[in-house]
C-alpha cells in the first residue's frame, strides 16, 4: 500500500527525462495547436467594439490604449505570420527565453479582445496560459543559471517545460472542479442528474442559431436520465472525479496515460451528449502532453534508428509539409498560394471536433505521401552523410 | 574540557530544520505552481488568459436558454444573420445583467423589467452591428426572450418570457 501511494505521487518530486527528439516534437505539435488557435479571422475581424473588457483590456482601458487595432484584416494577417514565424524558432528551439514570452503575449492580447465582447470563450485560456507557463519555466532557468541561452534546451529546462505543461493542464481541470464544489456547495455530484435539462437546452440552442428544420422535441437521452438520476449521477458524477485525479499525472507518465486516455473520452462523451460542445484545445493537449504521443513517436524511432537516421526522418518528413503543395490536386476554393495551403493543413486539426474524416483523408493522403517519401529520402541521406563520416574518420 | 579552538561551529538551525527541506521541496515541485494557479484564477475568475472555469458548475432543476425572435415572436436564425451563436446571446446578457445588478445592488435575476430592457437595448446595437458587418438585415424590431425549462414532478416544462423588444 505504501509504494502505491509513493508511486502515486513520485511525479511531484522528480523530474521527468526527456530526450531531445520528444522535446522537438512536443514543441511542433504545441506550435501547431498554437497556430490552429489563430485561424478565426472571421470573428476577430468584427471585433470593432470592447464592450466588456476582460484581463489586461480593463488596464490597458484605464490608460486609454485599446485592443480593437487587432480588427483590422492586414494587422491581423501580420500579427499571425509573425506568430508563425516566432512559433518556427519556438520548434527549433532558438532564443526560448526571447521567443516564448514574446509569444505568449502575442497570444494573450487577441484572444483578451476576443473575450471582451461579452461571451466568454473558455477554450483558448488553455493555450494562452501554456504559452505563459512555458515562458516562465525557460526565464526562471535563464535567470537562475544567469546566462541567456539561444541554443535548443538542455536535459533540466526540457524535462521542466514538459513537468510545468502537465501542471498546467491539470491546474485548469483541479480549478474547474474546485469551482464546481464552490459553487454548488459540495452538492455538484447529488445534482449532476440534472444535466439532463442542458442537454435539452443544448438542442434547443442548435435549433436557435439556423432555424432550418423543424423544431426539435425532448431528446429521448434527456429524458431517460432526467427518469433515471442514480445512473445520470454515476454518468456526469465520473467525469468530476476524472478532473480531480488528473493531478496524479504530474510527472507519472503511466498515470499520465491513462487520465489522457480517460479525459479524451470524458470529452468525447460530452460532445456527444450535449450535442457539439468540443473542448478541442484540451483535446489535443491532453494528447501532446498526458498521453505523451511526442514521447511515444520518440520511444518508437529510438527502438528502430540511430540517432542521426532519427533526425534525418524528422527532418525529411517536415520537409515534406510545403513541398505537398505542388503534388496536391488544386482546391480553389480551400487555398492558392502555399501560406495558405499551409494554414488549411494546420486547420486540419479541425477533424478531431467534427470528426468528419473523410474530407481529412481526402485533403491529407498527398501530405501523407509526399512526407513519407521525404522521410525515406532524408534517411537515405543521414546514411550517406554517415558513410561520409565513417570514411573521413579512418582516413585520419 | 573542550578548548575554544577546538569546539565544532554552531549548527544553523535553518540549515538542518525540516523546514529548510520543506521549502526547498516547495521551490522545486511543480506543486507551488499548481497551487498558485488555482489560488489566482480562483480569485480573478473571468479575466482573460484566467478563468475559474465555471460552465456547468451548478446543475439545478431549472435552466435557461435566450430567443432573438422578430415582432411576430418568429425565432430569427441568429448565426446566419450575426455571426453571434445562440448560446452567446445568453451569455451577454447574463454578463451585462450580472454588471447592472451589482451596479443597482440586485441579483441579476430580480432586475425590474425596465432595467431588463435596457439590458435588451445593448444587445439588439451589439446585434446590429454584427450584421451591419456581414452585410445582413435584421428584422425591424427584435424581440430578446428568455426560456426556462424545468423539471418538476417527473415532467419537463418551457415558460417563455419577453426581456426586451424595439
Amino acid at each position: 500500500m505504501k509504494n502505491v501511494v509513493k508511486w502515486l505521487f513520485a511525479g511531484w518530486f522528480r523530474r521527468p527525462e526527456v530526450g531531445p527528439m520528444e522535446s522537438f516534437i512536443s514543441r511542433l505539435f504545441f506550435a501547431l495547436i498554437v497556430l490552429y488557435t489563430l485561424r478565426l479571422d472571421n470573428d476577430f475581424l468584427r471585433m470593432t467594439t470592447e464592450p466588456n473588457p476582460v484581463g489586461l483590456l480593463k488596464l490597458l482601458n484605464q490608460f486609454g490604449f485599446h485592443l480593437t487595432w487587432l480588427a483590422n484584416p492586414q494587422t491581423y494577417d501580420t500579427w499571425r505570420w509573425v506568430i508563425t514565424g516566432l512559433l518556427g524558432c519556438y520548434v527549433a528551439g532558438c532564443a526560448l527565453p526571447l521567443v516564448l514570452p514574446v509569444l505568449a503575449v502575442m497570444h494573450v492580447l487577441p484572444f483578451t479582445l476576443f473575450n471582451s465582447q461579452g461571451y466568454t470563450h473558455h477554450g483558448n485560456q488553455i493555450v494562452s496560459l501554456m504559452l505563459m507557463v512555458q515562458a516562465g519555466c525557460v526565464l526562471w532557468q535563464a535567470i537562475r543559471e544567469k546566462r541567456f541561452s539561444l541554443r535548443p534546451p538542455d536535459a533540466v529546462l526540457r524535462g521542466w517545460l514538459l513537468w510545468q505543461s502537465v501542471t498546467l493542464i491539470a491546474g485548469t481541470y483541479f480549478v474547474s472542479v474546485i469551482t464546481k464544489l464552490i459553487v454548488s456547495k459540495g452538492q455538484w455530484i447529488w445534482k449532476s442528474n440534472y444535466f439532463a435539462l442542458d442537454m435539452i437546452k443544448t438542442e434547443r440552442q442548435t435549433w436557435l442559431n439556423r432555424v432550418d428544420h423543424p423544431w426539435p422535441g425532448i431528446p429521448s437521452d434527456a429524458l431517460w436520465m432526467l427518469d433515471h438520476p442514480w445512473t445520470a449521477r454515476l454518468i456526469f458524477g465520473s467525469g468530476i472525479i476524472m478532473e480531480a485525479v488528473c493531478i496524479l499525472a504530474i510527472g507519472n507518465r503511466l498515470l499520465g496515460l491513462l487520465i489522457g486516455i480517460s479525459l479524451i473520452i470524458m470529452h468525447r462523451s460530452i460532445d456527444a451528449l450535449m450535442g457539439g460542445v468540443a473542448f478541442q484545445y484540451n483535446e489535443l493537449l491532453d494528447f501532446t502532453y498526458f498521453i505523451g504521443v511526442p514521447f511515444g513517436i520518440a520511444w518508437a524511432l529510438e527502438k528502430t534508428l540511430s540517432e542521426r537516421l532519427r533526425w534525418g526522418l524528422v527532418i525529411g518528413a517536415l520537409a515534406g509539409a510545403p513541398l505537398s503543395y505542388f503534388f496536391h490536386p488544386p482546391h480553389p476554393s480551400q487555398f492558392s498560394t502555399p501560406p495558405e495551403y499551409m494554414l488549411c493543413m494546420v486547420n486540419s486539426l479541425g477533424v478531431w471536433a467534427s470528426q468528419e474524416w473523410r474530407p481529412f483523408f481526402a485533403f491529407t493522403y498527398p501530405i501523407m505521401i509526399t512526407c513519407a517519401s521525404t522521410a525515406t529520402v532524408g534517411v537515405g541521406i543521414a546514411k550517406l552523410i554517415g558513410k561520409k563520416d565513417n570514411l573521413s574518420i579512418r582516413e585520419n | 574540557m573542550v578548548s575554544p579552538q577546538t569546539s565544532p561551529p554552531i549548527a544553523d538551525p535553518f540549515r538542518t530544520s525540516p523546514l529548510r527541506t520543506i521549502l526547498k521541496w516547495v521551490c522545486s515541485t511543480p506543486i507551488t505552481i499548481l497551487a498558485l494557479y488555482c489560488v489566482v484564477s480562483l480569485l480573478l475568475e473571468e479575466n482573460y488568459p484566467f478563468s475559474h472555469y465555471p460552465m456547468y458548475s451548478n446543475p439545478g432543476a431549472d435552466r435557461s436558454y435566450y430567443i432573438v425572435a422578430d415582432s411576430e415572436g418568429q425565432p430569427i436564425p441568429i448565426v446566419d444573420l450575426t455571426g453571434i451563436t445562440c448560446p452567446k446571446v445568453g451569455k451577454m446578457y447574463r454578463k451585462k445583467a450580472v454588471e447592472l445588478g451589482k451596479r443597482l445592488k440586485l441579483s441579476s435575476s430580480s432586475l425590474p423589467p425596465e432595467q431588463q430592457q435596457k439590458v435588451g437595448e445593448e444587445i439588439f446595437a451589439q446585434l446590429r452591428l454584427y450584421a451591419k458587418q456581414l452585410n445582413k438585415a435584421l428584422p425591424a424590431k427584435l424581440v430578446l426572450q428568455k426560456v426556462d425549462v424545468s423539471y418538476r414532478d417527473g415532467k419537463v416544462s418551457e415558460t417563455p418570457e419577453v426581456l426586451a423588444k424595439e
